[in-house]
């Protein structure tokens, strides 16, 4: 059976792809943060570096995990339906993909756990497609000697992921503290194509097109340290830091019929993120819980282009959480029910203006015999941008999933 | 701790149901679906952008010149086609020369009471046949052969007037003087004559079918399989029952005694001729067109003088060659020239008259792809362009059944002084600012 969930997990691993974005706020910075959590998390409002729940591990908070007794894999994914919108031009996504898979391991009765797996960062997958024209002016003149018609075609593609490898370990009842070191690595590559329709009237020679490509391949190393803590009964307090690390880029740059490329070399400092959440347990049932994350991207360097546009990000949810129950006979009133609000401050800005994603999220969940695992659900309606301040828009349903497995292992 | 689930728990199927979800998990996540690229996020800055389109026109060539290419099959005496009067700076007769005793057998009476008529022909190609010129023919007998050798050149000051005759006809009939051709057959000499249009003729350059012509198809039908050249026909007095006779000349040739040469400047002007070949070459200064620049389009455009270019439609090409084969020289080996030639663009089908119609008389070759290769710098060693005509090494050009050797055609370029039509390369180009070479 170990064997068995080992494998699975492995295929977890390695049917995870590039997470697609598809968002026009994929065309600049880092791209959209696509980091979901878990279904559960997702659906009281993104509040988690407080959870220490065992059936469904949170990984928001490594030092939470302690306390688990058994293996456990937790793979989240999520559901896409969104509309973005652009000077009354429209485009629809739907997609399903899945940015997480993490595994831990307990040891000493849950007082001490190991954990690593892949969790996708920010996605800036995205093409646009324009009409255009281009004027060729004469030499001489200065005067617009042609004019070609033509398409202009950009895509971005790419994701930035994490590795985590870390641990958390149980001091007291009432604190654990986690460290993890995360394998930063990843890829933004931009392709502008300009295709010309337009030819020449003389001689029906038509141009070539133009094709770029730039590819900012990403490495690096950053350290998260975690601490949960219940200070008094029925409170708990979760805090997690990652430090400010470094990305060591490799950008190519290629350009279609011309020979050799260019390998430009620099690093991009991405800032501290800090994260400090609680929840109080209202009842046996009941629980309310917030949660505020800092990252200052106005710090950011490395990268000219976009240290000009970026500010400093923030999110901050809260929620409520009703867990489930087992009585018998208890029907509906037996099923956990999560509903929350968030509003998250992208780390860039367009046309100058900050752009803020909203989003009120409710769920719920399944248990699997026996407390062997859980499905668990989020359904999710966001706005972020808008079109008079932004220039773009959108607008979209999310449905989370995750699912999670526990095992004896020994 | 809120670890309020029991802990301990009995083996479930949860790795079968894990398994199944995961299978759909999988399958889902390889699927993405969006609308088309759209104009959405259009407006939205973007990291990389491409420089605006550049123009970079070049007038003017870094060096010039001009070969000759000799045909080793066909020398002017080899020649399918004989070109008689004067045009645009050319002026050429036609010279024949006959072995009477060879062509006419023994038992045919050549004698001055037996022969009725003797009648010169000439053949006009079909590519002249909408000629309504009205030409006078005068042939001269000259007192001696000629040397092959000699031609192009002047020919032998005309003798004695044998016949003459003003004709439009595609077969011009011209009638002798008798006693020329039975002096020869006495004296079993070579019978020597000349073909000159007269002097007051407007200015026509007129091809006809010589001896060796192979092409007969350039030839009206009706007369297919007649005996071609500047043949002689003897026509015997009807009650003798010999039937007329037409004897091929040993040797028929043009002699092309006023030759245009090319200019001494190309600020004058340049020419491409075929018949007898001579291909201008010249190459380009891309000094001026900046490193890691993309070429979107490069057209050479040249201007043709259509009063001054004459002749059937030709393809024109363009090639690069290597420019040690040409510089400082006035001749090309044919083979060398064409075991050389990369082919670059071409134009099949230039028609001088139409060139007229043209609101620019202007043709342009597309080069994108060698000037591209140029800015590169991929090509080893300093290369020329060169302009022929459709070879046969361009299967896509050579469209005509006729090789360039088969038909005089003139095409005249203006010079690079020229205002408005002066040889000009234009290229429109994008820069890649980091990249390339």
């Amino acid at each position: 059976m170990r064997r068995t969930v080992y494998c699975c997990a492995l295929i977890l691993l390695s049917g995870v792809g590039t997470v697609s974005a598809q968002s026009p706020f994929a065309l600049v910075h880092l791209g959209p943060d696509v980091s979901a959590v878990d279904a559960r998390i997702d659906g009281r409002g993104g509040w988690g570096v407080a959870e220490t729940d065992t059936v469904l591990p949170n990984f928001a908070n490594l030092a939470g995990l302690t306390g688990l007794t058994k293996v456990g894999i937790v793979i989240s994914g999520y559901g896409n339906l969104m509309t973005s919108t652009a000077d009354g031009a429209e485009r629809r996504l739907s997609e399903v993909r899945t940015p997480s898979v993490r595994a831990v391991v307990p040891f000493r009765h849950g007082g001490l756990v190991f954990t690593t797996g892949f969790r996708s960062m920010r996605a800036t997958q995205f093409d646009v497609r324009e009409d255009a024209v281009f004027e060729i002016l004469d030499p001489d003149t200065g005067e617009i000697m042609e004019t070609w018609d033509g398409l202009r075609y950009r895509l971005r593609e790419g994701t930035q992921f994490e590795i985590p490898l870390g641990f958390g370990y149980r001091i007291h009842d009432r604190l654990s503290f986690g460290a993890s070191l995360n394998l930063v690595g990843g890829v933004v590559r931009e392709r502008l194509t300009e295709s010309f329709i337009g030819t020449d009237v003389e001689n029906a020679v038509t141009p070539g097109i133009n094709s770029q490509v730039i590819e900012d391949a990403f490495d690096g190393v950053s350290t998260t340290w975690s601490l949960s803590a219940a200070p008094v009964d029925r409170i708990r307090v979760g805090l997690t830091y990652t430090t400010a690390h470094h990305w060591s880029v490799s950008q190519t740059q290629d350009m279609l019929g011309l020979p050799g490329e260019t390998v430009v070399n620099y690093e991009i400092r991405i800032p501290e993120i800090l994260t400090a959440g609680a929840q109080v347990e209202l009842s046996d049932r009941w629980r309310v819980g917030g949660e505020y994350e800092a990252q200052p991207f106005s710090s950011l360097s490395g990268r000219d282009d976009w240290a000009d546009i970026s500010v400093d990000a923030w999110r901050v949810g809260f929620g409520f959480e009703r867990i489930e129950s087992h009585q018998r006979r208890g029907g509906w009133a037996n099923y956990p029910l999560r509903m929350g609000v968030s509003l998250r401050r992208l780390p860039y800005t367009m046309l100058g203006e900050t752009i803020d994603e909203k989003r009120i999220a409710m769920g719920t969940g399944i248990p699997f015999r026996n407390l062997s695992g859980h499905l668990d659900l989020a359904l999710s309606y966001h706005w972020t941008g808008d079109q008079a301040k932004h220039g773009v828009e959108n607008r979209g349903w999310r449905l989370s999933v995750s699912l999670a497995g526990l095992e004896k292992w020994w | 701790m809120t670890n309020h689930r029991g802990p301990r728990t009995r083996p479930t199927p949860l790795v079968a149901i894990l398994a199944t979800l995961l299978a759909i998990v999988g399958l889902w996540s390889g699927g993405c679906t969006s609308d088309d690229p759209n104009p959405v996020g259009t407006g939205i800055p973007g990291d990389i952008d491409l420089n605006d389109l550049q123009v970079l026109r070049i007038t003017g060539f870094g060096d010039w010149g001009s070969v000759v290419v000799p045909d080793p099959d066909k020398g002017l005496a080899g020649s399918e086609m004989l070109y008689l009067g004067d045009q645009n700076g050319y002026r050429s007769s036609i010279l024949a020369w006959y072995a009477f005793r060879d062509s006419i057998p023994d038992t045919y009476p050549v004698e001055l009471d037996s022969i009725q008529e003797i009648r010169l022909r000439l053949f006009l190609s079909k590519a002249y046949n909408d000629s309504s010129e009205s030409v006078r023919f005068d042939v001269y007998s000259l007192p001696d052969t000629f040397s092959v050798g000699d031609y192009p050149g002047f020919p032998p000051v005309g003798d004695v007037l044998i016949g003459t005759k003003t004709d439009v006809a595609n077969v011009v009939n011209i009638t002798l003087g008798q006693s020329w051709l039975v002096d020869h057959w006495n004296d079993n000499t070579l019978a020597t004559l000349m073909i000159r249009t007269g002097a007051d003729d407007s200015e026509t350059l007129l091809a006809y079918g010589s001896r060796d012509l192979q092409l007969f198809t350039e030839i009206d039908k009706e007369i297919e399989e007649t005996i071609l050249g500047v043949t002689v026909t003897v026509d015997f007095e009807d009650e003798l029952g010999y039937d007329s006779l037409t004897i091929a000349p040993h040797v028929d040739m043009s002699t092309f005694e006023e030759y245009p040469g090319q200019a001494t400047s190309p600020e004058d002007g340049f020419l491409l001729r075929t018949h007898r070949r001579e291909y201008p070459w010249f190459t380009i200064d891309l000094g001026d067109l900046p490193d890691h620049a993309l070429v979107n389009r490069a057209v050479l455009r040249m201007g043709i003088d259509p009063e001054a270019s004459f002749g059937p439609p030709q393809s024109l090409v363009l090639s690069q060659l290597p420019y040690s084969l040409v510089a400082g020289r006035d001749t090309l080996d044919f083979t060398a020239m064409v075991d050389s030639l990369i082919l670059t663009a071409g134009l099949t089908t230039v028609d001088p008259v139409v060139i007229a119609t043209l609101e620019k008389p202007m043709i342009g070759f597309d080069v994108t792809a060698l000037i591209q290769r140029a800015a590169n710098g991929v090509i080893e060693g300093e290369f020329t362009f060169i302009l022929t005509a459709g070879e046969d090494q361009f299967p896509g050009y050579d469209s005509t059944l006729s090789d360039p050797e088969f038909y005089l055609t003139d095409y005249r370029f203006y010079g690079t002084a020229h205002p408005d039509y002066a040889p000009t390369i234009e290229i429109t180009y994008t820069v890649f600012a980091e990249g390339g070479k």
